[in-house]
């Protein structure tokens, strides 16, 4: 009888429970499942940036980003510019204290404005917890964004001054090029620029002979008559640093560039840049152009040309199809070193504050770490990718497939890299940059660079008091002096203005800067 | 069918097992109307939540393209803007163009939305921009058609660095304001591209609700933005008729529900998609739950009916089969406490209905042999009945001779014998002890003419018994059988005495004679008979009368009562009679 009370006892209580049970479940289930209002309005935070980089555009919100984005629970918020007035934009913004968070941007000539005006955030003393971007610090471009015993931003790419040559060349319609160039040796001097570009206006008289991808590209067509035009080089006369817009070399890149201007074989509208206007890509794919002043980078190639010449020739292989033509030497003949001063940085705004400032390093930081490198140049792991064993990486999507899948491919390999070789290494894998790259690297090795100078990093960034407003104008003056009756008369007035501006001073300051 | 119409035929077990059934029947019904109305007040309200995120969305949409409106039409009024399309000077140009970039540059800041701005002059050709390929002269021709700024529509575009998306494009002709002409010259256009992922976003947070999902269609079915779910082919092809004729409609397919809108200015379609059960999802997961709980309910309910019918109802059905077989016999004790002290209880009354019986049986018994005896007696008394009219007058008949002949011992003795003949056929089982002491006068006034002086008698009767209430002709066989085997043979000096007094609650009648007697065996033979009297005896052959007398006294008196006959021969017998008084006059 015990037994059997005993029985039915744990029987009811083994029912009870499995009701009990299943009832917690379902409350947990049911909690779980449930989220409260404020719990589905979680926002990620809004980080904004800007630069002039086409690559900032909303619609790049693709799995990549996307993924950094849900890493570091951040939201990117663009403010793209154009890169012709971004010095005025940005000026703008900085009187009024509101750049955005993140600013991509090459501030050469505004980085002391927007340190005295306020508008930068400096980076933490310590930068420690970044031992990645830490390492960008020590390099030689770092000390440039060194002002006050601060750090005013971080370098996005580590050239060195052995960059050598313009990473610049035009490109033409083959089937024009081969009718108005029948030399096997493509023109190597002005002149027979010059000639080249005639006969393709006589040949093709309602076409643009060369048009440009941007302004600065037109210019670098004479950019050897200068090579310093971007940089501070020793002066043996004056025995001083002197900047290269400063010097006569500038007037004469822009005299050996004149003729073609006033003969109309270039571009009328190529300064016009962002101004809703068709530009130089446009023009050339849409055939109002014939030749195009171009950049060689493979990604530039492999994110925007391609695109294009797929969209209007989409059954003609472009290498079958265009001429790349590199740059003429100078009035000589030579080739002499080049030299790009190149400042892209990314800048933080005044606003930004303590804890965005550490999730957008925390994700710079990541990005050059070698997980974020090779997520950078390879796309998503098991997606496009797969690492074996050995830690070898086999490739599931081509890179040349992946900026065509991943439109914020190319801006975020803007973004701080420390691997100088990432960029030919990624863009040979693709067969039609190759062609390209080949092309360049080729023409790289048969120049001659017969002519060195004694620059200065240092010179070219050093902050003074003098060069806190100070901007050269460089594409402004350079068109100035295109456009004149006569280009000595403008450049004495240039520089006549450039010495208003306490060039003198800041050149003194600079030579006697430690 | 009721069945509780029928619930008389059931047994327990039975009543028990249909309730915890309808019990349970209730139970999922509840559950299953509570879920249908609940689903049916969730539906409506999603419709009518539905139909408001409609209106909100168009609102949005007609919001952001207001907006879009305005901005193209603040770049067309714009003077720097039309000085720039018109300036033919390069210099000067370009001075335009850094005012308009800056300007484009400044606008696209305050209107984020706006994904690209493209400025035309007149003498442009038809195909100049890259990204509003291949539908720039289609979009022209809408421009140029209207004056005031237009929402060209829904159309894919890329820029330089990001791949096709759609956008809307809205655009507005330029014309020269400096126009000394009436009519001013229209020297360029407008057109924006408006991004739409600040809409898709508002869409987005609009249409949050669970299974809400939305999605604006070109009337070609081009996605512009959101998406739909896989749809039949049935279903995809009214949704594409709605949205080819641009017109509004809900469609309803068994799960899934879709509100249909133009969006305004567009040939575009706003979609707004439900699907029901992932709506009713979190409704349907309780109604599961619910039901999985009443199902391990119906569990316990059985398990408590299992126990229940162990120890109520089989217990009842068992009480009930032994009933119905052997409904006296003892039942089974088990079962909870409450049957085992009903059925302990019943035991005991079937014991006592039992040894009740018993005793009722035996008292039936009896009184049956008693009125056998009595039938048979007055059997024998009617058998020699002859017809009593008849008798009577031929007794007074008799006794009017007798009166005539001046034969009065003849008259009286006839007058005696008729009052004993009336009085042994009169009704009623009991008389008064005084009315059978005057038939016994009769009988022996009858006695006394024919024995005349060999006898005598006496009475000495208790006044207070007189009225005392015995059994009727139960003195005068005591009278005859002293007549009889006594004095009969008695040929002087007979003497017959008879008493009556009360004696404690007992009345006590005697009759003696001084006849010959009897010897003692006979006398103990005949009390034997006598006490055997209400036993199924064999009819004796002496003492007829007195054992009969016996009887009747026993059935009238039950067994407390007492006949003694003491006899000595040749001496005479006494019959003592003790009756339990029983007053009834």
């Amino acid at each position: 009888m015990t037994e059997a009370r005993s029985r039915r006892t744990l029987s009811s209580a083994l029912l009870f429970s499995a009701i009990a049970l299943l009832a917690f479940f379902a409350v947990s289930h049911w909690t779980a499942h449930w989220k409260s209002p404020e719990a589905g309005e979680h926002q990620p935070m809004i980080v904004s940036i800007s630069g002039p980089n086409t690559a900032l555009s909303s619609e790049n919100m693709d799995p990549m980003l996307q993924y950094v984005c849900d890493r570091f629970d951040i939201e990117f918020d663009f403010l793209p510019t154009g890169s012709y007035n971004a010095s005025e934009i940005y000026r703008l913004q900085a009187s009024l204290n509101s750049l955005p968070d993140i600013l991509m941007y090459d501030a050469r000539w505004d980085l002391n404005y927007f340190i005295r005006s306020g508008s930068l955030r400096p980076l933490p003393t310590s930068m420690h917890a970044y031992p990645h971007l830490n390492a960008f610090l020590s390099w030689p471009y770092g000390i440039s964004v060194q002002y006050d015993s601060k750090l005013w931003g971080i370098p996005s790419r580590l050239f060195d001054s052995s960059e050598g040559t313009v990473n610049t060349c035009a490109v033409f319609y083959k089937e024009a090029y081969d009718a108005a160039w029948p030399s096997d040796t493509p023109p190597a001097s002005m002149e027979e620029w010059h000639t080249l570009l005639a006969n393709l206006h006589e040949l093709f008289p309602d076409s643009i002979p060369l048009t440009s991808r941007d302004p600065e590209s037109m210019y670098d067509l004479s950019y050897f008559y200068c090579p310093t035009l971007y940089t501070w080089a020793w002066d043996e006369e004056k025995l001083d640093y002197l900047p290269g817009y400063y010097t006569d070399s500038f007037r004469e890149s822009i005299a050996a560039l004149k003729p073609l201007w006033d003969d109309g074989l270039l571009d009328p509208d190529f300064m016009n840049e962002g101004s809703g206007r068709p530009s130089g890509l446009d023009k050339f794919m849409l055939s109002d152009a014939i030749g195009m002043m171009y950049s060689c980078s493979p990604y530039i190639w492999q994110s925007e040309f391609v695109p294009a010449w797929l969209k209007t020739h989409p059954d003609t292989p472009f290498e079958e199809s265009i001429q790349l033509v590199f740059l003429p030497g100078n009035a000589e003949g030579d080739y002499p070193e080049a030299f790009r001063l190149n400042m892209d940085t990314v800048f933080f705004g005044s606003s930004v504050s303590n804890e965005k400032l550490t999730r957008i390093l925390s994700m710079l930081d990541w990005l050059c770490s070698d997980e974020g490198r090779i997520f950078r140049q390879h796309g998503l792991k098991g997606e496009d990718y797969i690492q074996t064993e050995v830690g070898t990486i086999e490739q599931l999507t081509s890179i040349s497939a992946l900026y065509g899948k991943y439109p914020s491919y190319s801006l975020l390999r803007t973004l701080p890299d420390q691997d100088t070789n990432a960029l030919s290494r990624a863009g040979l894998q693709d067969a039609s940059i190759s062609f390209v790259i080949e092309q360049y690297n080729k023409w790289r090795e048969t120049v001659n660079i017969q002519t060195h100078f004694n620059t200065s990093i240092r010179a070219n960034t050093v902050s003074t008091p003098a060069v806190i407003n100070f901007n050269p104008q460089i594409l402004s003056n350079s068109f100035r002096m295109l456009t004149s009756d006569s280009i000595e008369a403008e450049f004495e007035a240039i520089r006549r203005e450039y010495q208003a501006n306490g060039i003198e001073l800041m050149i003194i300051s600079v030579n006697n800067a430690p | 069918m009721n069945p509780f119409r029928r619930t008389a035929e059931w047994n327990t077990a039975r009543q028990f097992r249909t309730m915890t059934m309808l019990s349970l029947v209730c139970l999922l019904a509840l559950v299953l109307i509570s879920s249908i109305l609940y689903i049916n007040v969730i539906l409506n309200r999603n419709r009518t939540y539905v139909e408001r995120i409609m209106q909100q969305c168009q609102s949005n949409i007609e919001q952001r393209s207001h907006e879009a409106l305005q901005f193209v039409q603040t770049l067309a009024y714009d003077s720097t803007i039309a000085m720039y399309l018109q300036e033919e000077d390069l210099v000067a140009r370009n001075e335009y163009s850094r005012q308009v970039s800056a300007f484009l540059s400044n606008m696209k800041t305050v209107q984020p939305q706006v994904s690209d701005v493209f400025l035309f002059r007149e003498d442009d050709s038809p195909e100049s921009f890259l990204s509003l390929l291949p539908n720039q002269e289609r979009l022209l021709s809408q421009t140029k058609r209207s004056r005031v700024p237009v929402i060209l529509g829904f159309f894919p575009h890329s820029t330089a660095n990001s791949v096709e998306s759609m956008v809307l494009y809205v655009g507005c002709g330029i014309y020269d304001t400096n126009s000394s002409s009436v009519v001013k010259p229209r020297i360029g256009g407008v057109i924006a591209a408006i991004s739409l992922k600040y809409m898709d976003s508002e869409l987005s947070k609009l249409t949050q609700l669970s299974g809400l999902q939305y999605a604006v269609f070109t009337e070609a079915m081009t996605p512009v933005c959101g998406a739909l779910p896989a749809l039949s082919n049935s279903l995809y092809q009214r949704i594409a008729s709605a949205c080819l004729l641009n017109e509004t409609k809900n469609i309803s397919h068994i799960w899934q529900e879709m509100s249909i809108a133009p969006v305004l200015g567009t040939q575009g379609s706003l979609i707004i998609y439900t699907n029901r059960i992932a709506v009713l999802n979190d409704m349907l997961i309780v109604t599961g739950y619910v039901l999985l709980v009443t199902v391990l309910m119906y569990l316990l309910l059985s398990y408590v009916f299992h126990l229940t019918r162990q120890s109520v109802s089989r217990p009842i059905e068992n009480v009930t089969k032994a009933l119905e077989q052997h409904p006296t016999h003892d039942l089974p004790v088990e079962g909870n406490k409450d049957i085992q002290v009903l059925t302990e209880t019943l035991n005991r009354l079937f014991a006592k209905e039992r040894q009740l019986t018993e005793t009722l049986l035996a008292a039936n018994r009896r009184l049956y042999e008693s009125q056998l005896a009595q039938n048979k007696l007055e059997l024998q008394f009617l058998r020699s009945q002859i017809n009593p009219h008849f008798i009577y007058n031929t007794l007074e008949v008799i006794r009017s001779i007798s009166i005539v002949q001046h034969n009065h011992e003849i008259a009286e003795m006839v007058k005696s014998l008729a009052a004993i003949l009336r009085y042994s056929i009169k009704g009623g089982e009991v008389v008064s002890l005084k009315d059978e002491l005057h038939i016994i006068r009769s009988y022996l006034s009858i006695q006394n003419i024919r024995f005349g002086s060999r006898f005598e008698y006496s009475m000495n009767i208790q006044p207070e018994a007189e009225n005392l209430m015995i059994p009727r002709m139960c003195l005068q066989p005591l009278v005859e059988n002293a007549f009889v085997h006594g004095l009969e043979n008695k040929l002087s000096d007979g003497l017959l005495t008879i008493t009556a007094a009360i004696e404690a609650d007992e009345l006590v009648i005697a009759v003696r004679d001084n006849g010959v007697g009897m010897t003692a065996e006979k006398t103990a033979e005949l009390n034997q008979l006598i006490r055997q009297a209400g036993m199924d005896q064999p009819p004796a052959a002496h003492g007829v009368g007195l054992i009969n007398v016996a009887r009747r006294i026993q059935i009238d008196r039950g067994n407390a009562f007492g006949m003694l006959i003491e006899s000595t021969l040749n001496e005479g017998m006494s019959v003592t009679l003790r009756l339990p008084i029983k007053k009834e006059i």
